[in-house]
């Protein structure tokens, strides 16, 4: 992949390495860059550093920003070609200079980051000169922010290779030169993965690979710009599904012999966060009614992918008022397992098939307000803990059905086969 | 002939799920033969079964798990059901006296009672509980 | 608590909440009904309305409750549906625990006996 780098201070290696991805943050990544210096200097100092921004030749002229911050650390602007988009793109650049720089550790924050503060870098860091490869930020969040991480990429993680990461997509990690390398020399890169889908792809290959993943804490709220999880999703829900999705697909090696999950080791403590998370607003009566609108859209579709017996249960959410809505953990585990298999068939287009999951991961996102509602943000961390364990107990359900003859035909039946 | 395995661990909070996919089979074969207590009876003695399997069919050294194989036939369904414990002897179990109010028993006499065949074998790889259900023909 | 409890007409009526009386809640239903046994009724009425499905292990925590209430005691079932009635009948143990409809019959059943 072509890439223009602009390196004025003539650095040819790093020992750490902070990368800044970007995409038109002229006006944030100021601080970002100041934060990062001040932990550089103020922890590692005697170390060669830099201060990287991986960026797609933003029009907003985040390159003049980044270069105009005053700060002791030397700084690298990498960028892809113009037109070039995407936050995976940006990061495969960071890993290759980031080898070739010759880097032990390699930081990266994102560019919008509000809540950041010089001691992340250390928090970062400092677990990779203690051995480990990838390190993923604990941050307190509120319950109803990072639906898709709660419902989708978390449970999904823990059933499938059994490592609980509560984060997998978080934005901010930091790896080992060690990993950087593992992961530029892996075949799985796709479009997606150029994209949104990048974070889900690192964590889940960390893991798969067998290196050593811990997680940091970093007690402060994630404060970044926390979206209305009945809003617009966009593409993001495709390429991180999608991505997640295909993984599981190549390394159903791993996923079918691991049953329980295991906690991953947290570096730092939990200081006792004073401040509460920033509350987020749901539109619930959003999320139903695009549930009732799409189960008449999606029918036909739902039929096929979806086991009947669990179909059945999902559809009678239909007659139901918003707050009665219950889509229990394990009724949710296995329509995911019914799409994850489909996705491996192509049942049907897989860009339709993940649409079609939307709806119902929206009433999954309403359920679990209803059972959270009065809860605070630790008995609803418990509450998701308990969700997950009752989903890793569905396992033998995923087994079962990626073992069984693929569907022929699209008839979800084994009737098929038998002689009339 | 379809068939299909269910490997569950051998623990108790398992036993709904072994049911559940009973049920699940059973659907498919219930439209094709229009019986509709085909499938509470298989579901039944599937959940007796299971949890005979965990009753006897596990042993303290091992975390060896319950395995159940449904194989369907144009005329019927075989479900087997195999664990890896100590198992019991099927055969010389003592006849169950309803007159005299057992507390135990009743699994194996509703499992022989709905389905038309029940065999136990012990090999090796396990205890194999084997139960046949024949499809009530139109 | 699996079970709601009430009394009419100086009867104790049983109502298990569960919709499923298997082995993964015997234990806890055995243990939950002895308890009210244990403060002294005689004459229990269960009433089945919520229970879907019941299993030999179901099966065997009513005969234990009706043994521990002694000879004068006496247990009816009401409100049972098909697929629960049919297993009572099976293991001919609704000739031991009369079946009625309902709470009402099987409350005057136990008053009249």
């Amino acid at each position: 992949m072509n890439r223009t780098v602009e390196n004025p201070d003539h650095i040819i290696r790093a020992e750490i390495v902070v990368g800044i991805p970007s995409f038109n943050e002229a006006d944030a990544i100021g601080y970002v860059v100041a934060q990062a210096d001040e932990g550089l200097t103020k922890y590692f100092n005697r170390k060669d550093s830099v201060i990287i921004n991986v960026d797609n030749c933003s029009p907003d002229h985040t390159k003049d920003a980044f270069f105009r911050t005053k700060i002791k650390t030397p700084k690298l602007y990498v960028s892809t070609p113009k037109g070039m988009k995407g936050k995976g793109r940006n990061i495969k650049n960071l890993l290759e200079v980031g080898v070739e720089l010759g880097a032990r550790a390699i930081v990266m924050i994102d560019a919008d980051l509000k809540s950041i503060t010089p001691d992340w870098i250390q928090y970062f860091a400092e677990p990779i000169y203690m051995g480990y490869d990838y390190v993923i930020p604990l941050y307190v969040r509120h319950k109803y922010d990072g639906t898709i991480t709660n419902n989708i990429t978390y449970p999904l993680t823990r059933v499938l290779y059994g490592l609980r990461t509560r984060q997998p997509i978080a934005g901010d990690f930091s790896f080992s030169g060690r990993l950087a390398r593992a992961f530029l020399t892996e075949k799985t890169w796709s479009e997606n993965t150029f994209q949104f889908g990048i974070d889900i792809w690192m964590t889940t290959i960390a893991i798969a690979r067998g290196f050593k993943v811990c997680q940091t804490f970093l007690g402060a709220p994630k404060s970044h710009r926390a979206k209305d999880p009945s809003g617009q999703l966009g593409p993001m829900f495709y390429q991180v599904v999608a991505t997640l999705f295909g993984l599981a697909v190549d390394f159903e090696y791993l996923w079918k012999d691991t049953s329980d999950s295991m906690p991953t080791s947290i570096f730092g403590f939990g200081l006792g966060v004073k401040e509460d998370p920033p509350v987020v607003d749901v539109n619930e009566d959003n999320l139903l009614n695009s549930f009732i609108d799409s189960s008449r859209k999606y029918e036909f579709d739902w039929k096929k992918v979806i086991a009947e017996i669990n179909l059945e249960d999902l559809l009678t959410l239909r007659d139901k008022c918003v707050d009665e809505i219950n889509l229990p953990a394990d009724l949710w585990a296995r329509i995911l397992f019914d799409y994850i298999v489909a996705y491996r068939d192509e049942l049907i287009d897989r860009e339709k098939l993940l649409l079609s999951l939307i709806p119902i991961y929206y009433i999954r996102t309403l359920s679990f307000i209803n059972h959270t509602r009065e809860m605070d943000t630790k008995s609803a961390e418990d509450f998701l803990d308990m969700e997950c364990r009752m989903m890793e107990g569905e396992k033998y359900y995923l087994i079962a059905k990626w073992n069984q003859t693929p569907r022929k035909d699209g008839i979800p039946s084994i009737v098929q086969y038998l002689i009339k | 002939m379809a068939e299909l395995y269910y490997t569950f661990p051998a623990e108790l909070k398992y036993l709904r799920s072994a049911a559940r996919v009973s049920r699940e089979v059973c659907r498919e074969i219930e439209e094709a033969c229009a019986d509709e207590n085909f499938s509470r009876d298989v579901e039944l003695c599937v959940s007796e079964a299971f949890t005979n399997a965990l009753k006897y069919g596990r042993s303290e050294e091992t975390e060896d798990p319950i395995t159940l194989h449904f194989q369907v036939f144009s005329d019927k369904l075989i479900i087997k059901v195999q664990d890896k414990g100590k198992g019991f002897d099927l055969d010389n179990l003592p006849e169950l006296d309803l007159r005299s109010l057992p507390i135990h028993g009743y699994g194996l006499y509703i499992i022989r009672s709905k389905m038309d065949e029940v065999q136990y074998v012990q090999k090796i790889e396990g205890n194999f509980l084997t139960m046949t259900k024949y499809f009530k023909q139109q | 608590m699996m079970l709601e409890v009430n009394h009419q007409y100086g009867v104790i009526v049983i109502k298990p909440l569960l919709k499923r009386i298997d082995a993964s809640v015997a234990t806890e239903f055995k243990s939950d009904f002895i308890e009210l046994v244990n403060k002294g009724d005689e004459k229990i009425v269960i009433n089945l309305s919520e229970v879907d499905f019941i299993d030999s292990s179901g099966l065997g925590v009513l005969v234990l409750v009706l043994r521990r209430l002694g000879p004068e005691g006496k247990i009816k079932l009401c409100k049972v549906n098909d697929s629960v009635r049919s297993i009572f009948e099976l293991t001919r143990l609704n000739e031991v625990f009369d079946i009625h409809k309902t709470v009402e019959g099987a409350v005057e059943g136990l008053l009249a006996s």
